[in-house]
């Protein structure tokens, strides 16, 4: 169960490479850490002064440099690939909510405050993970920059320092991207001349 | 709406320009930038219309609106999202705000809202994502219990219960104070002020322990202290409530889960997922005072890992407390490097639950002793430190419970990661050395030690085992084509199969389910090995899940099957092993294979064929292997260790035809384990199975009827289990050598006092009386322990059955010597127990055998029953193929006894024939002279033990 040193600088370079055995050894370093910040969140006892997903990784990621498993020049990608799983965990929840119908009204949380009419167990959110493996095939950076910001919950600032480019570019791109997505996801919008 | 990267960034372009402009401008500036491309002009136009709409929406989303018309969001509509859980009713309670969280969730200050009366209180929603049926059933009825917690220091626990929401809630006393430890600090307190503080601390502790109740989370975040100086304890049981055990709910010890405790104040059994008991708190007190009086922690914790973590806590001694240079100048200076005070914490942080203060109110009563500047009882005597031999005894412990951490919390990822490293240090280990192979092997065992280790609670067992089989199957419909992650995924497949079911490790008891995963291992890799015969990797864990499979079978006694798979598992073994270069690690492996193949084929006491031939000769394969590893490593520990213990069962195979070769064997397995390198054979694992070698060679001797040479045996095996209980009168597995090595010994005590079968010169009536009245008193002890272990586990049928036999004959023996006590109860008792066990239809050929033993020779004789005791001693010959001279002898016993004379005639000739051929000059063995006593028409009754 130890890995030995740099074996994370390993894993994170052939998980970017694509390869699939490096997912799967990665995912318990920070799998379930990740699913007590989403357990939280969907109880919705979301509170950022209290658990974040951001500083969990942070501390995670600091153990592993500490014990020589992984380089600083790691960072971006082992936030990356938190912020992947961190997608997978509230899917799957929005996914299993979605299949039992439960009676009464469930407060909505949203996503993020930045992205605010994506309910973390609504249809919506579904919808998005959707568009987003659309977006996956076009331009990958941009997914990258929405799992950071809006699944991890990184800081406009956070992502930016993590992506290597300015806050402003950061904002910018996200007000491409979340109209996009919108626009994907609501495809008969008036005067629309494709259609759904 | 295809897109190309190409037309998606000169879209993003487009809109950033557009948007700089006044809204009116726009239209015009992107015709002009897209020139012809009208699909690209409306595309641009429709996204900066789908920014306005998506700020609308999420302003709506955040002030909790429903979401716009726009999209699939209208239909959800909730009551506020910044309002979190504070407007949440929860009960009759309802939430005023968030005061904190800790490890099992979040508190919050709350009142009641029914208006039944004022009262505030403080809430805990507990996070607990796997809590099941079973689990909130248990919440139920153990909340009742902590309600009845009644005392000034004490916050009480008020009411509990399930939301509306299916939330597990508590609701306890509020307690408007501060830390124990802030409240020292705060008010500068004094050393004695202090320890007086600690010790009202101590009375509630003490208070809760009489009343059966473990706090198992002491620490200053859970000891607040009020204005008036007074301490409160918070969450008194909340920690046993939440975790997932299923425990007796009588029992005071029951083990423990691993979220609800604090590693800086838990105890090593604690940290191990050991049995917990009141000690345990009293360990955590230690902690608080060692704060309280010296300012800082016995240990460091920080930044360490899980394992780092546990090995500090359960290895390493506490630093001296009078050498810890406190922050605190002030106590520094009352404290004077005082060291009846050191001792005092010494002895509190002991890791060991015996060695420390057994109560916290004897913890009070030496620092009482110390503010009243008396002798304390710490210094009184020196405690011989035990900690090497606690590590030793749990470092399985240690690695289970690192490993369960991981497992448990990474679930569904947590087996295949584990197969996928075992995979990786495999391939690591065949180019380099074998030893790396033997650490990726030993995961299996760890594994199963960490599912065996889960709070007793088999719902969380089987909802572990669901996800990784979910999990699995996902995977395996993934990784077509993917030969390394199909081996992965065979090789996981079959760990799950052993966790289930394997009855040779420890496992869930769902050998079914084990089956079903087993073969999906097996079909993985038999299409590889299909595809390409010489994928060595594919054999091998081809193999691998055959045996398994072999092995999960005869634990079903489908031994037939069970051959069979280990048949097909020790072709492909052989295959792997032909080559010249076969590591000594495979080798030892394939030599286990057929260790088991022969416990199949003619282990006594299990579901074999009995069948003792095919048994040995799978046993002779399993040392003609470990020779061939030893020959290539001569260190190899493995197959040393193998050597001894398979001797061993070469002799046990033949103990009962032959007992003079079995003890021939038994000597050269002696010599085998004394040949074990030094560190390894003071090892407790090595000496333990000396001294089963030891017990068993004392049961040949008496088999030969050479009692004089058997006892001093026994005395020293005896002696050897009963320092193992001393150590840990708590741990049932010492109690359970000790009790089948009494046992053994009243059996050999009973042969010896048998007329027919006592030594020459040693068979006088008082003689043989003496040595009567000595298996009665060891009959004694035994019932006595098994009195003890079956109160731990009343459904224990193993001991059961052993406290019957032990009751049968102890009745027996002294209604024999005559001595006037009323034995009539104490042989009932046991019959009926037996007869209970031997009319399922599961009864195994060791409890039928014993069932018709006792039923054929009891006393009074009034209570024998010659044809129940057929009826057993029938079922026992069948289930050991009719291949056992001993269970023949029983139902010639038996038959006898009935009066059917004549087939008792027939079945003792056809045991006869199964024994050796007598050779001449040789001592006679005592089944010898048995049978054929039974065979020339024997007395009207004859017994093992009349």
């Amino acid at each position: 169960m130890q890995a030995g040193e740099g074996e994370i600088t390993l894993l994170l370079g052939k998980w970017r490479d694509g390869e699939p055995s490096a997912f799967e050894q990665l995912m318990p370093l920070v799998y379930p850490h990740l699913r007590q910040v989403a357990a939280a969140y969907i109880r919705r006892e979301r509170n950022p002064d209290l658990l974040q997903g951001t500083a969990l990784v942070h501390e995670l990621y600091l153990r592993l440099l500490k014990q020589k498993k992984a380089d600083w020049a790691d960072r971006r990608h082992f936030y990356a690939f938190a912020a992947k799983i961190m997608r997978m965990i509230l899917i799957d929840h929005a996914r299993e909510s979605q299949a039992q119908i439960r009676g009464g009204d469930r407060e909505r949380i949203p996503l993020s405050d930045d992205l605010a009419w994506v309910n973390i167990d609504g249809p919506e959110i579904l919808d998005l993970n959707r568009a987003l493996d659309d977006l996956a095939a076009i331009d990958s950076e941009k997914v990258q920059l929405v799992e950071l910001r809006y699944f991890l919950g990184c800081t406009a600032e956070e992502t930016a320092s993590l992506m290597g480019v300015s806050k402003a570019t950061v904002d910018r791109d996200l007000k491409f991207i979340k109209s996009w997505l919108f626009r994907r996801i609501h495809p008969g919008m008036p005067g629309d001349p494709v259609g759904a | 709406m295809k897109q190309t990267t190409e037309s998606f960034l000169r879209m993003q372009a487009i809109f950033h320009e557009a948007l700089e402009l006044p809204e009116d401008e726009r239209a015009a500036f992107i015709d002009g930038r897209c020139l012809d491309d009208k699909e690209l002009a409306a595309e641009v136009r429709l996204l900066i219309e789908a920014s306005r709409e998506e700020e609308e929406q999420s302003e709506a989303g955040r002030t909790g609106g429903s979401g716009g018309t726009g999209g699939a969001s209208g239909a959800h509509s909730g009551s506020g999202a910044d309002s979190g859980s504070a407007q949440r009713p929860i009960g009759p309670y309802r939430l005023d705000r968030l005061i904190g969280r800790g490890g099992m969730g979040a508190v919050y200050l709350a009142h009641r809202a029914d208006g039944q009366f004022e009262q505030r209180v403080a809430i805990k929603l507990i996070d607990l994502p796997l809590a099941t049926e079973l689990f909130r059933e248990r919440f139920r009825q153990e909340r009742q219990i902590l309600a009845g917690l009644q005392h000034p220091y004490i916050a009480r626990m008020l009411d509990g219960g399930i939301t509306a929401d299916g939330d597990l809630y508590l609701a306890m006393e509020y307690v408007d104070g501060v830390p124990i430890h802030r409240f020292c600090e705060a008010h500068n307190l004094t050393l004695p002020e202090r320890l007086a503080l600690f010790l009202r601390v101590c009375e509630a502790v003490q208070y809760a322990h009489q009343n059966l109740v473990v706090h198992r989370d002491l620490k200053p975040d859970n000891i607040f202290v009020v204005e008036d100086g007074t301490p409160r304890l918070l969450d008194f049981g909340t920690a046993k409530l939440l975790s997932p055990s299923l425990g007796n709910p009588g029992s005071e010890m029951t083990r423990e889960g691993y979220q609800s405790f604090t590693p800086q104040y838990a105890s090593p059994e604690q940290v191990l997922g050991n049995p917990i008991t009141t000690a345990s708190d009293t360990y955590s007190l230690g902690v608080l005072l060692y704060v309280l009086v010296t300012g800082s922690l016995p240990y460091e914790l920080k930044e360490l890992t899980t394992a780092e973590m546990l090995r500090v806590i359960c290895e390493e001694p506490p630093r001296r407390p009078s050498h810890e240079v406190g922050a605190d100048r002030k106590l520094r200076a009352a404290r004077k490097l005082d060291p009846d005070l050191d001792a005092i914490l010494m002895k509190a942080l002991r890791k060991e639950p015996l060695q420390r203060y057994l109560t916290a109110q004897q913890l009070a009563a030496d620092v009482q002793a110390w503010l009243d500047h008396k002798p304390v009882a710490a210094r009184r005597g020196t405690f011989r430190y035990r900690a090497s031999k606690f590590v030793v005894r749990h470092r399985v412990g240690i690695a289970g419970a690192t490993l369960l951490v991981v497992s448990l919390a990474a679930g569904i990822a947590g087996i295949l990661w584990q197969s996928r490293e075992a995979n990786l240090q495999r391939r690591k280990a065949e180019a380099r050395s074998a030893d790396l192979r033997q650490l990726s092997k030993s995961l299996l065992s760890e594994l199963d030690e960490a599912i065996k280790q889960l709070p007793g609670s088999t719902g969380v067992q089987k909802l572990l085992v669901t996800r990784v089989l979910e999990h699995l199957d996902r995977m395996a419909a993934d990784a077509q084509g993917d030969r390394l992650t199909q081996i992965d995924l065979a090789d996981a497949y079959t760990r799950l199969a052993n966790i289930q079911g394997n009855p040779y490790d420890q496992n869930l008891g769902d050998p079914a389910g084990g089956l079903a995963s087993d073969q999906k291992a097996i079909d993985l890799a038999r299409s590889l090995v299909d595809e390409n015969p010489r994928d060595r990797d594919a054999l091998r864990a081809l193999a691998t899940a055959e045996d398994a499979e072999s092995e999960i079978l005869f634990g079903t006694a489908r031994t037939q099957e069970a051959i069979t798979a280990m048949q097909a598992a020790t072709r492909d073994y052989d295959r792997l092993i032909e080559t010249r270069d076969a590591t000594p690690a495979l080798i030892c492996e394939v030599a286990a294979a057929y260790g088991t193949l022969g416990d199949e084929w003619g282990q006594t006491g299990t579901a074999s064929l009995s069948n003792t031939a095919e048994g040995l000769r799978a046993y002779r394969k399993t040392i003609e292997l470990d020779d061939r590893a030893l020959s290539i490593d001569p260190n190899f520990l493995r197959a040393r260790r193998g050597l001894a213990l398979t001797q061993m069962k070469i002799g046990s195979e033949e103990m009962e035809a032959d007992p003079g070769q079995a003890l021939k064997d038994y000597q050269i397995a002696i010599e085998k384990a004394d040949a074990l390198p030094k560190d390894d054979k003071n090892s407790y694992q090595t000496m333990r199975m000396r001294t089963m070698i030891q017990r068993k060679k004392a049961n040949a001797h008496v088999l030969m009827g050479q009692y004089a040479e058997a006892m001093p045996l026994f005395a020293q095996v005896v002696e050897f289990h009963r320092k193992m209980v001393a150590v840990d009168p708590q741990d049932l597995r010492a109690l359970a050598d000790l009790e089948v090595i009494l046992d053994d010994e009243a059996v050999a005590l009973e042969t010896a006092a048998d007329p027919a079968l006592a030594a020459p010169g040693n068979d006088s009536k008082n003689e043989r009386g003496r040595i009567l009245s000595q298996a009665c008193d060891t009959l004694r002890e035994v019932v006595a322990i098994m009195d003890k272990m079956l109160r731990q586990d009343p459904t224990n049928e193993n001991w059961r059955f052993v406290r019957a036999s032990a009751q049968v004959r102890l009745a027996t023996d002294e209604s024999t010597l005559n001595q006037g006590q009323d034995t009539e109860p104490l042989a009932r008792a046991g019959l009926a127990a037996f007869k209970e066990m031997a009319q399922s239809k599961d009864a195994s050929a060791m409890v039928l055998e014993s069932a018709a033993t006792a039923f054929t020779t009891v006393q009074p004789a009034s209570l024998r029953d010659p044809r129940f005791a057929v009826a057993c001693a029938e079922r026992a010959v069948d289930e050991s193929h009719r291949q056992r001279p001993a269970v023949l002898l029983t139902l010639a016993q038996a038959l006898n006894a009935a009066g059917q004379l004549e087939q008792a005639r027939q079945v003792a000739k056809e045991a006869l024939a199964l024994l050796p051929p007598q050779q001449p000059g040789a001592a006679r063995s005592n089944i010898r002279k048995q049978l054929e006593f039974e065979a020339q028409g024997g007395a009207t009754v004859s017994g093992k033990a009349s």
